[in-house]
């Protein structure tokens, strides 16, 4: 097992060259000039010219990412060219409250959605199961945006229970602080529910049909046993490879929830950034994301091993 | 001088609020059977002035404020967007303010100003007795430092060219200042609104901390989620201001915003979408403010392209556009037919081109059959998502320009690739988009329309308009300017390198207890007159 997560973490390094070395090209591809964003349309050819230099986009791109990567490798994220602040610092101040919006949306999501896969799927086409299942294609079809909207008019607007926007961090009491994580982190968590909940249904059911359930039966032990520790176990690896995935959708679906509900959140900071043409932000948070989903699917992996022993990564390929 | 700036300002600002933000508030609405009556703007402004004076203003409580978009920078000689103009504003100060009409300026910093019969020097006497917020006194000295510093072709400001005519600033006291001008320019005076003074030897980084002379302190700024000011105590203005804290709070979602409104969550929000504004209105919990301001739309041209490059073209498209009709559905009544940059109640509006292009499709026939295209011609229109309202606008100007058999392409861009491509490049036939600014009659034309400037963005230039916009802006004489200024806007009139579409209101909105806001026709959110009823 430590080879394998030393050997993963070592994979980690050209996929994260990888993306940021995409991600920066894209950035070169895209019309629009940071100088002119920076200073402003009015601003002359000199000016520009000026502040091209001063920030070394006038050398070829291939310098730029350079010194970008060999910074990058020393710890140093550079600074924004707007705020003029270092960017690990925003990333540093942003990247908790996506953080937490990701954690509770996702346990939303496990809590909801693989019971209701498994009742699904222990009571195929009973009202229960279309109820769920309704409900998962409600969830997998409503554009997050548009939910977090309608969730902000109930529960703000007419109930008056939850705050519509913003981030009440911890000092401020744990009471505000979960009440202003609860409506993003459901608006967030909604697509993911419905995909779990599918995922777990169909993978219950493959693993329903396989022979040592008939065997388990056939012995006579209890349809709860049986479900519970032979089916559910072997069901929850294709569930836990997607919730491996689905992280890099919450970090990816954020950019619009947070913008919905004013998080202050690192996908509301890249959207800024791209908008403002503001290269070491966007870069920073594009690494920031990458590692953690890199690093959340080798946790994942990991975790099959416990949930199925028969997983052994250490012998992979022997 | 704020036209430039504002231009991308405005962008910016609106470039941060995301396009699924734009799809929910401007989803195509069906238009209100009956338009709004059409405030008369003065007269709200005025209504808040006298209604802070009818009520004694009351002390203290915490005012909190929607913003579009995060900010830029804090730093206000650097920053280019709205929004870190609104912040700005309540904590640095200028020699002179926009005054309320938006037609001239008003003191601040500077008490009192004498020009020089040439035009070239101008003398300010400084307002004595004020303070910075780290407790340095006001002196000529910031001046010449903050003037410096923009000058300074090594820093990066974003108004630099607002100074291009200044020779030198010197002070011969600690209360005077003198300019001297390369170039009479009438305009000078409009110029120095909005350029900030900070102080000089302040050792700090003002993108960090910002200090001025402003009504109100920079505390903090968390990104993405607010920015604290604080009232500022020894602040110059007596009795002023009258609130104990401001916060901003950036909200890119207009439906958000409008919940945090009537929940309690905010207090003051500005770009309150037309679909709201009626509701609002009739709800006496809140305070909407509209002004009909400086922001107004266009249908530009290419002109050194074909078909525009011939004037009888243009002049045909300005017949194909009826503005009446985009007041009343696009913009839902809260703007009105334009024909030029400057508004009606502007002293240099010139009366006589009130109704110069009407909605005429049998006159734009003839135009185009006079210009050798009887059967029209196929031509793109340049928009960007970023603007909703003027793909709308696009849509029914391309419908009624069919009848004449002109088949107009509409194609969006995303903000930055539109001002790379139209302004940067001119690489366009058509565009329409938004422009806000503009004080001085020379706001509105001199750099948008004389020859080499960034912002003539349809490439039109001729001698003759370079000889009356040169005139214009060195003439010291009112109404001699005014004569200029109305053959400038008959020759743009004629040459239509640009047809006009509508103004704009600006539109804010309050809940009921905020007194005191005084609305201007652009974008300011200036809080040092605003107080709260108590007992909240």
């Amino acid at each position: 097992m430590p080879t394998f997560i030393i050997r993963r973490l070592i994979h980690l390094v050209p996929v994260l060259v990888g993306v940021s070395l995409a991600v920066f090209l894209l950035l070169k591809l895209t019309p629009g000039d940071p100088a002119t964003a920076i200073l402003g349309v009015q601003a002359s050819p000199q000016e520009v010219a000026r502040i091209r230099r001063s920030l070394g986009l006038d050398r070829p791109w291939w310098v730029q990412y350079g010194i970008w990567l060999s910074n990058v490798v020393r710890g140093d994220l550079g600074t924004s060219y707007q705020s003029k602040r270092p960017v690990s610092t925003l990333i540093l101040q942003r990247l908790p409250a996506t953080v937490e919006l990701a954690i509770l949306s996702l346990l939303i999501a496990v809590s909801i959605g693989v019971p209701a896969g498994i009742i699904s799927a222990t009571r195929r086409y009973t009202a229960l199961d279309y109820a769920f299942t309704s409900f998962a294609l409600f969830g997998i079809s409503m554009p997050g945006f548009w939910f977090g909207i309608l969730l902000i008019l109930i529960f703000s607007l007419y109930l008056r229970w939850l705050p519509a926007s913003g981030y009440a961090p911890l000092s401020a009491g744990l009471g505000p602080h979960l009440k202003h994580l609860i409506l993003p982190s459901i608006a967030l968590g909604l697509f993911n529910t419905g995909a779990l909940m599918r995922f777990t249904r169909s993978s219950m059911l493959e693993a329903l049909s396989q022979d040592y359930v008939r065997t388990a039966r056939a012995k006579g032990l209890a349809e709860r046993i049986v479900i519970l520790r032979h089916v559910l176990k072997n069901a929850l690896i294709p569930t836990l490879t997607v919730l491996g995935l689905q992280i890099g959708y919450l970090l990816g679906g954020a950019v619009i929830i947070e913008q919905v509900f004013a998080w202050p959140g690192i996908g509301w900071l890249a959207l800024t950034a791209i908008n403002q043409r503001d290269y070491p932000v966007v870069m920073g948070v594009v690494l920031m994301v990458s590692f953690v989903f890199v690093f959340s699917n080798l946790l994942v992996d990991i975790a099959y091993t416990w949930v199925n022993p028969r997983i052994r990564f250490d012998q992979e390929g022997k | 001088m704020r036209t430039p700036g504002s231009f991308w300002r405005i962008g910016l600002a609106l470039v941060l609020v995301s396009t699924l933000a734009l799809v929910a508030s401007c989803a195509p609405q069906a238009a209100p059977g009956a338009a709004p009556a059409a405030a008369p703007a003065e007269e709200k402004a005025t209504e808040a002035v006298t209604e802070a004076e009818e009520k004694a203003p009351t002390y203290g409580g915490t005012l909190t404020v929607a913003l579009h978009g995060e900010i830029d920078k804090l730093d206000p000689h650097q920053s280019v967007t709205i929004v870190g103009f609104q912040v700005q504003q309540n904590i640095v100060e200028s020699l002179v303010t926009a005054n309320v009409t938006l037609d001239g300026v008003d003191p601040e910093l500077a008490t009192d100003w004498t020009i020089s019969d040439d035009g070239l020097t101008y003398t300010f006497k400084l307002r004595q007795g004020v303070k910075f917020h780290n407790g340095k006194e006001f002196k000529a000295e910031d001046v010449i430092y903050s003037f410096n510093r923009i000058m300074d072709p090594d820093f990066p400001a974003a108004d630099r060219s607002d100074l291009e005519m200044v020779e030198s600033v010197e002070a011969p006291d600690d209360y005077t200042v003198v300019f001297k001008l390369k170039y009479p320019f009438a305009a000078f005076l409009t110029n120095l609104e909005s350029l900030w003074i900070l102080p000089k030897d302040a050792g700090v980084d003002f993108n960090q901390q910002l200090i001025g002379t402003g009504p109100f302190k920079f505390v903090e700024w968390v990104s993405g989620d607010h920015i604290t000011l604080e009232r500022f105590d020894d602040y110059w203005e007596e009795g002023k201001p009258y609130l104990d804290k401001v916060v901003f709070r950036p909200i890119p979602e207009s439906a958000t915003k409008l919940v945090e409104l009537k929940t309690g969550g905010l207090n003051f929000i500005g770009n309150v979408p037309y679909k709201d504004v009626a509701e609002l209105e009739s709800d006496p919990n809140f305070k909407v403010y509209r002004v009909l301001g400086v922001v107004r739309d266009h249908l530009g041209f290419n002109v050194t392209k074909p078909p525009f490059d011939n004037k009888l073209v243009r002049q045909a498209m300005g017949y194909l556009i009826d503005r009446e009709a985009i007041a009343q559905s696009v913009m839902e009544g809260y703007a009105k037919p334009a024909q030029i940059a400057i508004p009606e109640s502007h002293w240099a509006f010139n009366p006589a081109i009130k109704d110069a292009y009407t909605f005429d499709p049998e006159k734009a026939r003839q135009l185009l059959t006079e210009a050798g295209y009887p059967d029209g011609f196929k031509a793109t229109i340049k928009v960007s998502p970023t603007y909703p309202l003027e793909i709308k606008m696009a849509e029914l100007i391309a419908e009624a320009a069919k009848e004449v058999g002109v088949d107009f392409e509409i194609q969006q861009l995303e903000w930055s690739t539109w001002i790379q491509q139209v302004v940067t490049e001119g690489d366009f036939e058509a565009e329409i988009v938004l422009i806000s600014g503009g004080i001085d009659p020379d706001d509105f034309f001199y750099q948008w329309h004389h020859s080499g400037e960034i912002f003539n963005i349809w490439r039109f230039s001729t001698p003759e308009l370079d000889a009356l916009l040169e005139k214009g802006r060195k003439l010291r004489d009112k109404e001699e300017r005014k004569k200029v200024y109305y053959e400038i806007q008959e020759y743009l009139i004629d040459q239509a390198p640009m047809v006009h579409i509508v103004y704009r209101e600006s539109i804010m909105a309050s809940t009921a207890n905020v007194n005191g806001f005084v609305m201007t026709g652009r974008e300011d959110m200036t809080f040092k007159t605003v107080w709260l009823d108590q007992g909240e």
